[in-house]
C-alpha cells in the first residue's frame, strides 16, 4: 500500500470514528431529551406562569367538553357547576400530590422517581397497565372527535352525508393519529412551540362558543334545563357526577410529574398544575354542559356549524380538530418516556419515532369503534380513575409521609443486588397490594358498568374513601415488609436537606 | 466508546453536578408544611363550598 493511500485509509478511519462519535453524542442527547436521565438546574426552565400556560392548554382542550356533556346527563347546569367543581378540586388536589412533587424536587422523570415507591419491575406494572391502557383510551377519543369534526365539515362543505359515527370516522381518526405520531416523533419543543398557538386559540374559541350559545338562548333557560338522563334519586345523580368529575381529575396523572420536573421549585409546580387544569377545565367544560342541556349534544363537532354558520362553524371545527392532535402528542409524549423507562432492553432499544408508532398503534385500533369508545366515554374515565386514586393514595403515603419527601436520587438509577430499591425482586409488594385493595374497594363501592352502589358511594363518594384506604394499607403493609426491617431505603440522610423549604 | 458507556458517563456526571452544585440550591427545595397546609386549605374550600352549593 502507498503512503497516499495509507494517508486516505487513514483519514477514512479518522472520518468514522468522527461519524461514530456524532451518532453517540446524538444518541445522548436524545436521550437527555427523551430518557431518564435527571435534568440539571439550568435545563429547568419553567417557572410558574410557563408551567400554567402548559396546564392550561392541555386542560382547555377538546376532551373537556365531553366531561361537561356527560356530567348534564345526570345532574342539571347549577348542580353539574357545583359537582365539576366538587370533583375536580379534590381529584386534582390528589393527583398533584401523587405525581408533580416527587419529580419536581428530584428533576427526574415521574416514572422513574416511582422506582421508590413500587421498585423497578413495580412500575413496569403499572406502567403496561393502568397508564397505557389510560392513555390509550384518551389518545383514541381525540382521534375519534378528529374524525367526527372532519366527517361534519366534510358533511357540510360538500354535502357528502357521511356518518358522525361511521367508517369515514375511523378513516379521519387514523389520519389524526398519524399526525400525531408526525409532531410527536419530532419531541416536546415541536409540542410546546405547537400549544403556544393552539392554547390562546382554544381559549378564544370557547369564549365564542359560550356567546354564540348565550345569545339564542338564555340564562334562566340553561338554569332551568332538566338532565338529560338522569337515576331517580337525586343524591345519587349528583354523587355519580362528581365521582365522574374525580375521575377526570385523577386521568391527568399520567402525564403531570414528567412535565413538573422542569419546573424550579416546588410551588411552581404545585399550583400551576392544579389551577391550571382547574381553570382550564371548569371554563371549557361549562360550555360542554350548556351546549349538551340546550342543543343535545356536549361535543361541538355536533353543533357548531348549525350555531356558527357554515363558514365560523367551519373554520372552528379545523381548529378544533387539530388542536386534538397536539393534545394528543402532548399527552403520548410522558407515556411513550414511562414505556421507553419500563419495557427494559426490549423497547429501549427502538428509535424514538419508532416507539411512538408502537404505542399510537393501539389507539389506532381502538378508532376503529368510534361508536363504541365515544359511548363506553364515562365508564373508562371512572374505571381508569379507581385504579389511579389508588396509586396516588400509596404514592403521598410513602412520599409524604413515610419519606418525607427525602429519595435517594442515585438509587433511581441503580440496579442489581445493591440496590437500595430493590424491595422484593424489583416489586414493592406493600404498593402492589395496596393499590389492588384499594381498587377492589373503589369497584365494591360503586361499580362502573353495573352502576351499583354501596350506601357509603352518596355521601363520600368511592375515590376519597379509597384514597385513605390505600395509604392506611400501605403504611401497614410497607412497615411490616421493608421498614422495620431496614429494607427501601427509608429514614436516610437528606442530601437536600440545605436546600430548604418552599 | 458505544452510546451506553457515553450514556453510564453522561448519567453520573449530571448527579455529580446535582451533589455538588444544586444539594443546596432552592430547586432542590422540600414544600414547605405551611404551602402544603395553604394547598390544602384552598382545595377544602373550594370542596365544602361546592358540595354546599350542591345540597342546597
Amino acid at each position: 500500500m502507498s503512503g497516499s493511500a495509507r494517508g486516505r485509509t487513514s483519514e477514512s478511519a479518522a472520518e468514522l470514528t468522527e461519524t461514530q462519535a456524532v451518532r453517540v453524542e446524538a444518541a445522548v442527547a436524545e436521550e437527555a431529551t427523551f430518557g431518564s436521565l435527571p435534568l440539571t438546574k439550568s435545563e429547568r426552565t419553567w417557572r410558574a406562569a410557563d408551567f400554567s400556560w402548559v396546564t392550561l392548554s392541555l386542560a382547555i382542550a377538546t376532551w373537556a367538553f365531553l366531561t361537561g356533556g356527560s356530567t348534564v346527563l345526570l345532574v342539571g347546569f347549577g348542580d353539574g357547576i357545583a359537582a365539576m367543581l366538587l370533583g375536580n378540586t379534590l381529584g386534582l388536589a390528589i393527583m398533584v400530590l401523587g405525581s408533580v412533587l416527587l419529580s419536581q424536587r428530584l428533576g427526574v422523570e415521574q416514572y422513574r422517581a416511582l422506582k421508590s415507591v413500587f421498585g423497578a419491575v413495580g412500575v413496569a406494572i403499572v406502567v403496561f397497565t393502568v397508564v397505557l391502557v389510560t392513555e390509550m383510551g384518551w389518545s383514541s377519543l381525540l382521534g375519534i372527535m378528529f374524525g367526527r369534526a372532519f366527517t361534519e365539515i366534510s358533511n357540510q362543505a360538500f354535502g357528502t352525508g357521511f356518518d358522525v359515527e361511521g367508517p369515514v370516522v375511523t378513516v379521519f381518526a387514523l389520519a389524526a393519529i398519524l399526525a400525531g405520531w408526525f409532531l410527536l416523533s419530532r419531541g416536546p419543543v415541536a409540542i410546546s412551540k405547537l400549544n403556544r398557538f393552539v392554547a390562546p386559540g382554544l381559549l378564544v374559541i370557547v369564549a365564542l362558543m359560550m356567546v354564540l350559545l348565550m345569545s339564542q338562548h338564555s340564562w334562566t333557560d340553561l338554569f332551568a334545563a332538566e338532565p338529560l338522563a338522569p337515576f331517580e334519586d337525586e343524591t345519587l345523580n349528583f354523587a355519580m357526577a362528581v365521582e365522574f368529575n374525580l375521575g377526570a381529575g385523577l386521568s391527568w396523572w399520567p402525564v403531570m410529574g414528567t412535565l413538573a420536573r422542569l419546573t424550579r421549585g416546588p410551588k411552581a409546580a404545585l399550583w400551576p398544575a392544579y389551577g391550571g387544569i382547574f381553570i382550564g377545565t371548569v371554563v371549557a367544560q361549562i360550555v360542554g354542559m350548556a351546549a349538551a342541556l340546550m342543543l343535545g349534544a356536549a361535543d361541538p363537532t355536533a353543533w357548531m356549524v348549525p350555531l356558527g354558520g357554515p363558514v365560523l362553524g367551519i373554520l372552528t371545527l379545523l381548529f378544533v380538530g387539530f388542536a386534538n392532535v397536539t393534545s394528543m402528542a402532548s399527552i403520548a409524549y410522558s407515556t411513550v418516556l414511562a414505556i421507553k423507562q419500563s419495557s427494559g432492553r426490549v423497547l429501549a432499544r427502538l428509535r424514538w419515532p419508532a416507539l411512538c408508532a408502537v404505542f399510537l398503534f393501539f389507539p389506532a385500533v381502538l378508532a376503529l369503534f368510534p361508536s363504541f369508545m365515544y359511548g363506553q366515554f364515562m365508564t373508562f374515565v371512572v374505571i381508569s380513575g379507581a385504579f389511579i386514586a389508588a396509586i396516588c393514595g400509596v404514592i403521598i403515603a410513602d412520599y409524604l409521609i413515610l419519606r418525607r419527601q427525602n429519595v435517594p436520587m442515585r438509587a433511581l438509577y441503580a440496579s442489581g443486588p445493591e440496590d437500595p430499591l430493590r424491595f422484593t425482586g424489583g416489586v414493592n409488594l406493600a404498593a402492589m397490594l395496596s393499590v389492588a385493595v384499594a381498587s377492589i374497594f373503589y369497584l365494591w363501592v360503586y361499580n362502573p358498568i353495573t352502576l351499583e352502589t354501596l350506601p357509603i358511594f352518596r355521601y363520600a363518594t368511592a375515590t376519597v374513601p379509597t384514597v385513605v384506604i390505600a395509604i392506611a394499607v400501605y403504611l401497614t403493609l410497607n412497615w411490616l415488609l421493608y421498614v422495620r426491617r431496614g429494607r427501601g431505603a427509608y429514614g436516610q440522610t437528606d442530601p437536600f436537606a440545605a436546600a430548604g423549604r418552599k | 466508546m458505544n452510546a451506553d458507556t457515553r450514556l453510564a458517563e453522561e448519567l453520573e456526571r449530571r448527579l455529580t453536578h446535582i451533589d455538588t452544585h444544586e444539594a443546596g440550591d432552592p430547586v432542590h427545595a422540600k414544600l414547605g408544611g405551611g404551602s402544603l397546609a395553604l394547598f390544602l386549605g384552598v382545595v377544602g374550600v373550594i370542596a365544602v363550598g361546592s358540595w354546599i352549593a350542591g345540597a342546597l
